[in-house]
């Protein structure tokens, strides 16, 4: 079983990452348009077409998917009202 | 169980929004991590399906909500994944303790064979969650927004 503090540490450093990817969007719209990016540590660790194959190349890194940010680069923002 | 979960304001879908992060235990897989766009407009928790691509979760074998959901322009099939624990972290940034139970969708967008979206798809905490834990989103003097039980 986990400790606490391991989980919690996982929770700060996956915001952290999150933020991360929210700071550079504008600079990764330029790179890596339309691709989904994997986020780890503060870098831009895989991009690729799909979450799915994405979350297969860092699975051969050595580094589990879902505690990992994967998010998608759209080429342009879209705004939406909810 | 004095409840003040941290909030933090990042741009989604082209506004600052308040926004969550959060991890899930589902089952015996690894803990899945997210974050999500906290707002009442949305009824319910919903995992995008960016998120549960990490995943091994077999999330479209799961029953379908009946009724046809909307995010902007896109249609949304919303997966009833049942009930699971969520967990927070709170302003020192431990985890706390128990986790809510509280049932996810999953939200699958509804795309035409070759088609792609072509905008981020966020997670969301919707209203169901506060309801039922009794929470309100709240603002501090500075600003800053949480997610807290308030005895009124």
């Amino acid at each position: 079983m986990r400790k606490q503090a391991d989980f919690s540490s996982d929770l700060n450093s996956y915001e952290g990452d999150f933020l991360f990817f929210r700071s550079k969007i504008e600079e990764l719209r330029k790179e890596l348009p339309n691709k989904f990016v994997a986020i780890k540590d503060k870098e831009v660790i895989s991009s690729g077409d799909s979450v799915a194959k994405v979350a297969e190349s860092i699975r051969k890194q050595g580094i589990e998917p879902s505690g990992t940010v994967i998010e998608f680069v759209s080429k342009k923002e879209q705004v939406l009202i909810l | 169980m004095a409840i003040k979960i941290p909030l933090f304001k990042a741009k989604s879908l082209g506004f600052e929004r308040d926004m969550a992060t959060f991890s899930i235990k589902y089952g015996t897989l690894p803990t899945l991590f997210s974050t999500a766009i906290v707002d009442t407009g949305c009824p319910f928790v919903i995992l995008s399906e960016n998120v549960l691509g990490k995943t091994r979760i077999p999330y479209m074998s799961f029953p379908s909500l009946e009724r046809p959901v909307s995010l902007g322009p896109v249609s949304m099939e919303l997966k009833n994944l049942g009930e699971c624990d969520i967990f927070f972290k709170d302003e020192s940034g431990n985890t706390l303790e128990p986790p809510f139970k509280q049932t996810i969708y999953a939200g699958i967008p509804i795309l035409g064979r070759n088609q792609k979206l072509n905008f981020e798809l966020p997670s969301f905490i919707g209203k169901e969650f506060l309801d039922k834990h009794q929470l309100s989103i709240v603002k501090n003097r500075g600003g800053k927004s949480f997610i807290c039980k308030i005895d009124i």
